[in-house]
């Protein structure tokens, strides 16, 4: 009836790890900087809940922590914080939009603790990185002591807070294309306030074009308003093989206000949240393109 | 003597290393061996009956030392600062979410709170009434017994009705206010000690530690003498701590269980349990004539006290008073209600009902000058009160007015100055700047019909410094400090030289609250008064042991001299050679000083409480650039203009300006306590958003000092004005920037963008 405290176990190694999970499937949880987890554990000890008979902690698995590249590809282990990926010089180059997501997270002690894995393990549909990671194609890999599988950021979500990780897989690492220097790229987020902000609405924008100014590739995904993290074909499409006007900047911003309505549908809140939507994507889509409308 | 050395300099706080190294101890920081942990088991329902309570399961836990409930309250069983409804453990019904319903202590906090778990309550759910408008009609269910309205006032002078008639200019709006929460960083927390012989020292965070061991007193059944109050200093209160919290909680555990208990709420439970500001619906109608002459204004307030009535009566009195601002208004008819519902607990906040009203009233003053094509400021400068006019109540405006120099001074400020300029350079094309003026008038003390004093006392310690005394509580405002000054001036002494002793029922004298903008007034002149006292008493001393008369012994810098002394001759003794002699003679050297606040000509007949005779004055202006996609509001400068008499510390006014300015922007632009059907949707500090130092603007603060020849070295209050003019400042700049004009706060991103909609 009372909450009991979690035991806390701190593996050394990824098969320990994944064994342990995978043993006690529904009663163990991994933590990684917590900043998701202790608050949960506190909300479900207060509602009179169970909690987890087991918290896994992870950092001392080999492979999990930093930036780096190699050949193009960008690696960010998982438990690389907020913090680091805002400052990663790699990131401020190959992912800029990435470095502006984690610096709009919390506060500074949440981005000193706070993890890459943890915020797309949590699965919030709030959460800041995903939307940025989607538009970059990124990949995951899930490992357990079985082996390692590989998927794209967007399908490792099954619903909200819901992800497709079996019990004893570890997020080890993510990893995307470095983009190009003709590539733009940004992350705008809207909150209640300036810090410690969870995002009502947010957007993220990479878009490459040819030497005539011509989109060759566009990637928009909004975030926290859409039930999973998606980006947003029909938009992007509005934009490809066109030199970027106004018309049509605001063309594939409806569109992407109109695609989360049509996967939301209407609510109470649709009567702002679709012009706000769309002035996001709008505000994301030109400062992608290097045209600050801040 | 009373040269200014200290007052009127910006002086350090003299609790600022203590509270920067973290050495200062708050009360939630105390500890005691051998103490025991308390947690209080709040309701299951917004509204019900209760039908039975078992504790037998919690008292049998291992580590469960005491389970109380209200058939273990040995006195009254309520306490309230003006009626004493509130349970201080419910016996047959729940009134709201933070009810107390019973009380354990136990030998670990997590054991504590797992025995409540354990208390068996049985209820019989009632319907909530959640809406206060529909908690005024007699059919609705009622919270207490003889009904929903706990408070009714209604004013009318004039003929209103006929100056609307005459009226160039009608403007008739109703206006929303939030249920903001004090937000104070040491949530309701304490620890209550018991000795042998039955003595009870409770140790909590508190505005006024008389009145607290009095209320304890009474709901223990025990002479108020044997409980000693400590409520300094507090980490935060800002009203919030002006009912008892968890004081009589913490006596009674102390008491049954003959040991040290510590209770500390969590954040959850100080959200649910503790006091909000009042929400209001205000219909305001005011009229003017062709020239800008302000002529009528016609108020009708509704406020939602919650389940309790704590000060809400006072709250809604007041906010009558201020209803007509800082305006000579020969006209008006103002109703006020205060009503009972399931919504949690509403009562004092910095502006105690002011913040309310101010914001309607400014507004509509912003569409009547815009009617009449005239400048804001020049028609509020046209129709602001001057010293000896008679205000809104009837009474005459004696003490010193401030409005017209905050006006001059806001005028000259560079935001006001350039504002259209200003206003043409937004940051981004679909963002619009604009600018917003506001003022007030606060209300300094109790008013009318409530007794308002102070007390000091001084004593000169053995290495000759002095330790002061005044009970008004330290809760961060940083009065210890301001007294310090006050007192140096008056003996002649340095800040250092003074320690200070406050909010301890024990070892100061009652000098009162820490609210109502009057401590610094009260607490002043209680210390001028001693301080005349303890001169007297030193220069008996000295005159006597360097042999000169009374009357040639002369008051210089850290101790006397005998006047028209030869050359030479070693006639000065320092404050600590009266110690040493005064301790020869086995002389206690230590003095009491005493004031009583002067009051209004008028009162109100059945209203106490008003009205005031000294206000504090403040005007304040707003830029800000709102975002017209989006909604968004971001305040970008702010100048705050306060007229407090004379600044004591002029560091110290400014810290209140600026945490004024970010408490009444946060009011205007993002902060509300929502309940939904008694049930608090917002009980943490992740869903009651309240501004971070990135959203804080520049502030700048512009002192005008007015002085007010009955406050200590001519000061008045200023702790409240500062948070009050800002918000229909900044919704005021909204405006000029949009065209919208915002009647419901907080001004949300949704909020504005859905008026913008409209508006278009
Ligand atoms: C005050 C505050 C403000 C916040 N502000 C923001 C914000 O602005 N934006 C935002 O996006 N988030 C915000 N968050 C949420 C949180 O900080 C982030 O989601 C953070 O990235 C979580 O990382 P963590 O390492 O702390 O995760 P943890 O809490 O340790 O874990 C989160 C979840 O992920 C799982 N997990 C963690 N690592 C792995 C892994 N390697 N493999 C498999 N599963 C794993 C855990 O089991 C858990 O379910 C805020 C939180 C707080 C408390």
């Amino acid at each position: 009836m009372s909450p009991r405290k979690p035991g806390y176990v701190v593996p050394e190694t990824l098969a320990e790890a994944s064994e342990f999970l995978r043993e006690h499937a529904e009663d163990a949880r991994i933590i990684a900087g917590g900043t998701d987890v202790l608050v949960q554990l506190r909300r479900r000890g207060r509602a009179g809940g169970e909690h987890p008979r087991w918290l896994v902690d992870i950092s001392r698995i080999p492979g999990l922590a930093g930036v780096s590249t190699d050949s193009g590809t960008i690696s960010i282990g998982a438990m690389t914080t907020h913090e680091e990926i805002a400052r990663s010089p790699i990131i401020r180059k190959g992912g800029p939009l990435l470095a502006e997501a984690c610096a709009s997270v919390g506060s500074p002690q949440i981005r000193a603790r706070g993890t890459i894995g943890g915020n797309i393990m949590n699965a919030s549909p709030a959460a800041d990185t995903i939307a940025a990671l989607a538009v970059l194609s990124t990949r995951v890999r899930l490992s357990d002591r079985m082996g390692t599988r590989d998927i794209l950021i967007t399908d490792v979500f099954v619903g909200p807070y819901k992800t497709s990780a079996q019990p004893g897989e570890v997020l080890m690492e993510v990893y995307f294309d470095a983009l190009a220097p003709t590539c733009g790229s940004a992350f705008v987020k809207l909150g209640r306030r300036e810090a410690l902000a969870i995002a009502r609405l947010s957007c993220a924008v990479v878009i490459e074009r040819d030497d005539a100014g011509r989109v060759t590739r566009a990637a928009i995904a909004p975030g926290a308003c859409l039930p999973m993290p998606a980006r947003v074909e029909s938009a992007e499409e509005m934009l490809v093989g066109k030199v970027p006007d106004e018309a049509a900047v605001d063309a594939a911003a409806r569109e992407v206000a109109e695609e989360m309505v049509r996967r939301t549908g209407v609510r109470w809140s649709t009567d702002y949240k679709r012009p706000a939507v769309e002035a996001i994507t709008r505000r994301a889509i030109w400062r992608a393109l290097g045209v600050n409308v801040e | 003597m009373d040269e200014s050395r200290w007052v009127g300099a910006r002086v350090a706080r003299i609790d600022a290393e203590d509270k920067v190294t973290g050495r200062l101890k708050f009360m939630s920081d105390l500890s005691f061996p051998d103490m025991l942990w308390g947690a209080v088991l709040r309701s299951a329902y917004p509204h019900a009956l209760i039908k039975k309570i078992d504790t037998s399961k919690a008292e049998a836990m291992d580590g469960v030392v005491a389970v109380l409930t209200h058939r273990d309250v040995p006195g009254l069983n309520g306490f309230g600062i003006v009626v004493p409804d509130q349970p201080v453990l419910c016996a047959d019904k729940v009134r709201y979410m933070g009810d107390a319903v019973a009380l354990v202590a136990a030998t670990t906090k997590e054991g504590a709170r797992e025995a409540l778990q354990a208390i068996d309550v049985e209820y019989e759910p009632l319907p909530v009434v959640d809406d206060p408008e529909e908690a005024m009609l007699e059919s609705s269910p009622r919270v207490h017994a003889d009904g929903n309205i706990h408070h009714h006032i209604k004013v009318e002078r004039g003929d209103v009705d006929a100056a609307f008639r005459d009226a160039a200019v009608v403007v008739e709006n109703t206006y929303y206010t939030p249920r903001q929460m004090h937000a104070f960083m040491e949530t309701e927390s304490g620890v209550a000690t018991i000795d042998e012989d039955g003595n009870i020292t409770v140790w909590c965070g508190s505005q006024h530690p008389f009145r607290d061991q009095l209320q304890i007193a009474r709901a223990l059944g025990m002479n108020p003498r044997k409980i000693q109050v400590v409520s300094t200093p507090a980490g935060g209160a800002f009203g919030g701590k002006d009912e008892i919290t968890v004081q009589i909680y913490l006596a009674l555990l102390a008491l049954r269980t003959g040991r040290p208990v510590k209770i500390v709420l969590s954040r959850e439970e100080s959200v649910v349990a503790g006091m909000k500001r009042h929400p209001m619906k205000i219909r305001m109608k005011t009229a003017a004539a062709a020239d800008g002459t302000l002529l009528a204004n016609e108020v009708r307030v509704v406020g939602d006290t919650g389940a309790y009535a704590s000060l809400g009566g006072p709250v809604v009195n007041l906010a009558i008073e201020h209803s007509c601002g800082v305006y000579r208004m020969p006209n008006v008819r103002l109703e006020g209600f205060c009503v009972y519902t399931n919504n949690g607990l509403a009562g004092a906040f910095r502006g105690f009902g002011a913040n309310q009203v101010v914001f309607a009233l400014e507004t509509q003053i912003d569409m009547i000058a815009e009617r009449l094509g005239m400048d804001k400021l020049e028609f509020r400068r046209k129709n602001a009160l001057r010293q000896g006019d008679v205000a809104a109540l009837g009474h005459t405006m004696t003490a010193s007015v401030g409005t017209i120099a905050t006006l001059d001074a806001a005028s000259r400020c560079e935001i006001w100055a350039r504002r259209e300029e200003l206003k043409a350079m937004p940051s981004a094309p679909h963002k619009k700047r604009g600018i917003g003026i506001a003022t007030e008038l606060h209300g300094c003390g109790l008013g009318v019909g409530l007794p308002d004093y102070g007390a000091a006392t001084i004593e000169l310690l053995p290495g000759g410094r002095f330790a002061v005394g005044v009970s008004c509580p330290e809760i961060g405002q940083g009065n210890t400090t301001a007294f310090a000054q006050m007192a140096a001036d008056s003996l002649g002494c340095s800040v250092g030289d003074i320690v200070m002793v406050s909010g301890d029922s024990r070892h100061t004298l009652d000098s009162g609250t820490s609210t109502a903008s009057r401590s610094v007034y009260t607490g002043g002149n209680a210390i001028r008064s001693a301080a005349a006292r303890m001169r007297e008493i030193l220069a008996d001393v000295a005159a006597e042991a360097l042999g000169a008369a009374r009357e040639e012994i002369a008051f210089g810098r850290g101790g006397v001299e005998v006047r028209s002394c030869p050359a030479g001759a070693a006639r000065r003794l320092s404050y600590r050679e009266i110690a040493r002699i005064g301790e020869g003679k086995g002389r206690h050297l230590k003095a009491e000083g005493d004031f009583i606040w002067p009051v209004a000509d008028r009162g109100l007949e059945g209203y106490f409480g008003l009205p005031h005779l000294i206000y504090s004055y403040i005007t304040q202006v707003a830029l800000v650039e709102v975002d017209t996609l989006t909604g968004e509001v971001e305040v970008l400068r702010a100048v705050s203009i306060p007229d407090p008499g004379r600044a004591i510390n002029p560091a110290g006014i400014e810290a209140q300006s600026e945490g004024g300015v970010v408490m009444g922007m946060g009011y205007a632009l993002m902060e509300d306590t929502v309940i939904e059907h008694g049930i608090t949707k917002t009980p943490n500090f992740s869903t009651y958003i309240i501004p971070t130092a990135l959203d804080a603007p520049e502030i700048e603060t512009i002192i005008v000092e007015e002085p007010e020849p009955s406050g200590p070295f001519g000061a008045k209050g200023i702790g409240e004005a500062v948070c009050v003019p800002i918000t229909p400042a900044i919704t005021n700049a909204i405006h000029d920037a949009t065209g919208v004009w915002i009647t419901h706060i907080p001004a949300t991103a949704e909020r504005v963008y859905m008026a913008l909609k409209e508006h278009a």
